[in-house]
């Protein structure tokens, strides 16, 4: 079956003489076919899934079915525990956030800025960068016990490092051209660092905050298995381990990946389309 | 802070004593009494590059300059690659600072950039997050004319450049001719005395190449600007000038100033002018030590 991918694009250019029906209609069938495309190959897996548990009898402890995973999910929102866990895990990484990306950002210009902060920070940085998260877990520890504080020592950790890689990369690949016009019609310091350095590193800035927020939600999860807080995302899934409740392992796991979905493709990517998207491109 | 200006030193290598009047009343101009827009005297500069063992290698780029430039004159540059064009635009821009000699403009040495000099680059330099309107307005700030007045100058501006309708576009939708033609309009917003242009037409096509060159001639005579400019190209040069200094490269020197007394409107296909632009290119040819028909080659 061949179909037309897009059938808005002809028409495009007269688009003004369109009227609002056509709009809505075409919006519709242009968003409702997208949709489609999400969910066939989700909804394949879910088909798949069923039948192997069907057809191979695995036992429920191990492979429990589709629709047993649902019936946990809706227990887990039931009884509370869903909420709980995600309030749990979003203060963590919200706060992780609101310390990391400031500091890191800070940090990250000013060696931008200074080649004496510049190299002051470079080997650190590269050092930092070259420790995987979870390795720091044992070491927070140490220093804070099994509570909150020690996940969000690693999230900030981790933030922190992104974003000052990005921020640093994204005023050194400023354009010299830029620099000099901006110093050419007597733009400098503070007002160039506004004006000039700032905007022109926002691309690289923003993009660092998204990959920060994969990697601090990858961390996040990762350091909760590791340290037993008592609530959260990734904790519920080793606690349902210890349980024997694998329908539960399986909802923490899908519901892991649909927040992790949505906030990286539609909160991130929409601040990206409002700001950066609208003029990036070439000089 | 690396990504400041250099800092400026006081003139050292000569003290500046004479006042106006004595300056302005040297051969060149002895009729008048009128200060030129730009005096660039007994101008050096040396680049050192680090080598192993804490060894520097020195360059001359630029050796004995004096060039002296009257107001509303348009001056171009014109030398082999190598011959510190560049270089010397953007020392009188205040990018670069001279190893030694003196820029005088309108009379008064300059200290780093200023108002009194707008630039325009090859690469545009446009800056991608602000739109048409807000980059000619980039370098108003110091006017301090109040945003009705400034926004009424961008609209003078952008007519002028013929880029009405574009105002709200973002620098990554506009064709190359038209960036060029946003970054004249911010050059001029600032109303500096002099407009210096670095090969500001090189990245161009052809046909857009010789559309702005007619446009940047209508500027040039409505506003009368005075214009450094430099360029690789030997009919651009007769084309826009009223005057063209030669360089020799390596170290880069003055070689020859050629006069272009051509009647304008120039035209481009007219007898009178293919003579001036053979004479040219040959005076060009002979600077960079290579037969004319390398020089026309280049352009």
């Amino acid at each position: 079956m061949q179909l037309k991918r897009h059938p808005g694009k002809t028409l495009s250019a007269e688009s003004s003489n369109l009227c609002l029906l056509d709009k809505v209609k075409w919006t519709v069938t242009t968003g409702g076919r997208s949709l489609l495309w999400t969910m066939l190959p989700i909804i394949l897996a879910f088909v798949v899934w069923q039948l192997t548990v069907s057809v191979l009898n695995y036992s429920p402890a191990i492979l429990p079915g589709p629709v047993a995973v649902v019936g946990a999910l809706g227990e887990e929102i039931r009884d509370g525990v869903l909420w709980t866990d995600l309030i749990a895990s979003f203060r963590r990484i919200l706060i992780g956030l609101l310390i990391g990306i400031p500091a890191g950002t800070v940090l990250g210009l000013s060696m931008g800025i200074s080649k004496y902060v510049e190299k002051l920070f470079s080997p650190l940085l590269n050092f930092g960068l070259a420790i995987p998260g979870v390795a720091l877990v044992p070491f927070a520890i140490l220093w804070f016990g099994l509570r909150d504080t020690t996940i969000i020592s690693i999230i900030v950790i981790e933030v922190v490092l992104v974003v000052m890689l990005s921020s640093w990369t994204g005023v050194r690949g400023i354009e010299p051209a830029l620099l000099n016009a901006a110093r050419a019609m007597g733009v400098d310091g503070l007002a160039l660092f506004r004006r000039v350095l700032l905007p022109g590193a926002l691309i690289s800035i923003i993009g660092g905050y998204r990959f920060a927020f994969s990697r601090a939600w990858r961390l996040l999860v990762g350091g909760e298995l590791l340290v037993g807080v008592g609530a959260g995302l990734g904790y519920r899934i080793s606690e349902s381990q210890n349980d024997f409740r694998a329908d539960r392992v399986y909802v923490g796991i899908i519901v892991i990946g649909i927040i992790g979905v949505l906030l990286e493709r539609v909160l991130l990517r929409s601040l990206e389309a409002l700001t950066v998207d609208r003029w990036r491109g070439t000089t | 802070m690396r990504l400041r200006g250099p800092s400026y030193r006081p003139n050292r290598a000569k003290e500046y004593s004479g006042d106006a009047g004595a300056l302005a009343s040297g051969p060149a101009d002895s009729v008048t009494t009128e200060v030129p827009a730009l005096v660039i005297r007994d101008l050096s500069k040396t680049f050192y590059t680090a080598m192993k063992f804490g060894a520097r290698r020195a360059t001359s780029a630029l050796e004995h300059i004096d060039l002296r430039v009257k107001r509303g004159e348009f001056v171009t540059v014109i030398g082999p690659s190598g011959s510190g064009k560049s270089t010397l635009l953007s020392i009188v821009a205040g990018l670069t600072e001279q190893s030694s000699g003196e820029v005088l403009v309108g009379g008064e040495p300059i200290r780093g950039p200023g108002p009194d000099r707008g630039v325009v680059f090859q690469e545009f330099a446009l800056f991608p997050w602000l739109d048409v309107n807000d980059n000619i307005r980039f370098g108003m700030a110091r006017r301090r004319l109040g945003r009705p007045a400034e926004m009424e100058v961008v609209q003078r501006l952008v007519k002028l450049v013929s880029l009405e309708g574009f105002e709200r576009y973002f620098p990554n939708r506009l064709s190359g001719g038209m960036k060029q033609r946003v970054a004249i309009a911010r050059a001029l917003a600032y109303d500096p005395e002099l407009l210096l242009m670095d090969e500001p037409f090189g990245a161009l096509d052809a046909q857009t190449r010789s559309a702005l060159q007619v446009q940047l001639m209508r500027i040039w005579q409505a506003y009368g600007k005075t214009v450094l400019f430099i360029t690789h190209s030997v009919r651009e040069a007769v084309y826009l000038s009223d005057r063209v200094v030669v360089m020799s490269a390596h170290p880069g020197r003055v070689y020859e100033e050629v006069r272009i007394g051509l009647r304008r409107p120039r035209a481009v296909m007219s007898e009178e002018f293919s003579l001036v632009e053979r004479n040219l290119a040959r005076v060009l040819a002979r600077a960079s030590g290579t037969d004319e028909a390398t020089a026309y080659a280049s352009d």
